[in-house]
């Protein structure tokens, strides 16, 4: 059953089991009083049938004008004149019908009216009761489920969390790293200790850039000689790198990791997955339109053979987009039996960034 | 006990040599930096037990097992790689990660079975205490060929029925049979080879041929060609 069937089958089955607990508490009050004379079933039926009716009424007057979503104070004086017009409208009903199936009764149409009006002044009670019951649910329900939604949409955030900060830690990388310090210890002391201290230095930017918009050109290139000179122990003299950089670049703001990103994909494709090796090429250029990083690495691009970097140079194009919006681009393309991803972007110092 | 150790970082295949030079019973013949390397040196070498790196340049730790006719005994060494790691649990294949932990390590010695004779004969035979490496897609399985009842041709692959598995391989029947011990595996028709052990009952069949039902009931039909060694062979 849907969420929408299943709402309307608690509000029916509410609605009859209501109306027919209410005409059979006055049935019994009239009972025990010992006044539950001839035609006292006819009028708790005909009350009953009025009451369905109206309420439903008022009920469909509430949805079709948006009521729901009302603040109380706009809602009280709506509800109110509603509830007097339909409470109106009951009250006729159930004269009309008392007076045309009960003919022997007492005619509530008739006399000075007060009958007419006692049982107006009722009605209105009673439907701005119902509506009190009515609004006490749906106010419970969307409580609910407003609640549930809250709580999904903190469980998500907290995954895209921890799915960043997976990525940014590179465990296939950390884990080898640690394993070659391991055997480092013994080999060369000194190297294993730097390594340490390059590993945590890595392991701290990866948490620490989470918040950061940009950091300095310099900053960032720190990390990648780091990490290169790590991957530099694995993988010895399979890893050559060489740079190109403008030292008056240094100061430029770039989004972090993104450089690493790209670095990182290079060593992947360009050196991990050859057995003799590939060499990577950093540089970092003032362009035309503004600034120019380009990796180069062995090896040739193929479009969609390594799904991985797929979504490695996707997000980092959605970074790009997000912060710069039209006027970053990254281009990967083969050039000269070489493998360049090459990022154009804006020299800018944003507002609010450190 | 000859362990091969195939790593395509030099300090990963140091250290591991370091920690198994506190077990007597693994003796490191040799290393592997890729799995050309790897595959000569298994050749020259016979090792019985590979410390294995899955991530390695060129084809990977499974290929290289999949190339191999007779699969030694192996221990997987991976840094991380959830996806093998879940495929390793469901075949209860033993892993270790990386940075290796001794105690592990001596675990995963200790469960090797201890009958495994360092003076294997040479020979290009497999027998029925044999296992294998297949994998199919993302699945992979190590068999002994004792447990395998079927082997069937599909196109330029071989089905291979054990238990309630059907992997399929890129490997031809012809190959296969020349690799088989003949006492065990018969080439009952031009498509299907079985596994003697396996067959429960044999009646006689159209023109000749014979039809053959093992214990879990399949059925297989032997050609006429075949059925005149297939009955020399069971009546010894």
């Amino acid at each position: 059953m849907t969420a929408r069937a299943s709402h309307l089958a608690v509000y029916w089955a509410t609605q009859l089991g209501g109306w027919a607990l209410y005409v059979s508490v006055f049935g019994v009050l009239s009972w025990i009083k010992d006044e539950y004379g001839p035609g006292q079933t006819e009028l708790s039926l005909i009350t009953m049938v009025v009451g369905l009716v109206c309420s439903h009424l008022l009920r469909a007057v509430m949805r079709r004008k948006g009521w729901q979503e009302l603040p109380i104070p706009a809602l009280i004086p709506r509800l109110t004149l509603a509830a007097t017009l339909i409470g109106a409208l009951a009250a006729l009903l159930q004269a009309g019908l008392h007076d045309v199936l009960l003919p022997e009764a007492e005619a509530i149409f008739g006399g000075d009216g007060s009958r007419l009006f006692e049982r107006m002044l009722g009605w209105v009670v009673v439907l701005m009761m119902w509506s009190l019951i009515y609004f006490a649910y749906l106010y419970f329900v969307r409580s609910r489920r407003e609640e549930l939604k809250s709580l999904r949409l903190e469980t998500a955030s907290r995954n895209d969390q921890l799915a960043h900060l997976r990525s940014q830690m590179n465990p296939h990388f950390m884990f080898n790293a640690l394993n070659s310090i391991r055997a480092l210890i013994d080999e060369d002391p000194l190297r294993a200790k730097r390594s340490i201290t390059q590993l945590s230095a890595i392991l701290r930017n990866a948490m620490s850039t989470v918040k950061r918009v940009t950091v300095p050109l310099g900053e960032e290139l720190d990390m990648v000689k780091a990490y290169l000179d790590l991957e530099h122990m694995r993988f010895e003299e399979r890893l050559r790198v060489s740079y190109d950089v403008d030292p008056a670049l240094e100061r430029t703001p770039v989004p972090p990791m993104m450089l690493q990103t790209l670095v990182e994909n290079a060593v992947r494709h360009g050196v991990a997955a050859q057995p003799e090796g590939g060499e990577v090429h950093i540089a970092v250029q003032q362009g035309l339109h503004g600034l120019v990083i380009s990796v180069t690495n062995s090896g040739r691009y193929t479009p969609g053979a390594s799904r991985g970097t797929g979504i490695g140079l996707q997000n980092t194009r959605e970074r790009l987009a997000r912060i710069y919006g039209e006027r970053a681009e990254l281009r990967i393309m083969n050039r000269d039996g070489r493998v360049v991803t090459e990022v154009e972007m804006p020299v800018t110092t944003l507002a609010g960034d450190h | 006990m000859k362990a091969l150790i195939i790593d395509d970082e030099r300090l990963a295949r140091k250290e591991l040599s370091n920690l198994l030079q506190a077990h007597e019973q693994v003796e490191v013949v040799g290393e592997a930096a890729n799995a050309d390397e790897a595959e000569q040196r298994i050749q020259e070498l016979r090792p019985d037990l590979l410390f294995l790196d899955i991530n390695m340049p060129g084809r990977d730790g499974f290929q290289l097992l999949s190339a191999l006719d007779h699969a030694p005994h192996v221990i997987f060494v991976t840094a991380y790689e959830e996806r093998a790691v879940d495929a390793f649990r469901v075949n209860a294949l033993d892993y270790l990660l990386k940075p290796i932990d001794p105690a592990r390590l001596e675990e995963a010695i200790n469960k090797l079975p201890k009958a495994a004779a360092s003076e294997l004969p040479q020979r290009e035979m497999l027998h029925a205490d044999d296992q294998i490496f297949l994998k199919d897609g993302e699945k992979c399985w190590f068999v002994s060929l004792k447990d395998v009842r079927l082997f069937e041709s599909e196109g330029n692959y071989v089905r291979v029925r054990f238990s309630d598995q059907k992997p399929l391989v890129l490997r031809s029947l012809n190959t296969l049979e020349k690799k088989l011990d003949p006492l065990v595996f018969f080439r009952a028709n031009r498509k299907q080879m079985i596994n003697l052990k396996w067959v429960t009952g044999i009646e006689p069949w159209f023109s000749g041929g014979l039809n053959v039902k093992l214990s879990t009931g399949e059925t297989v039909e032997v050609s006429r060609r075949q059925a005149a060694r297939f009955k020399e062979l069971l009546s010894l």
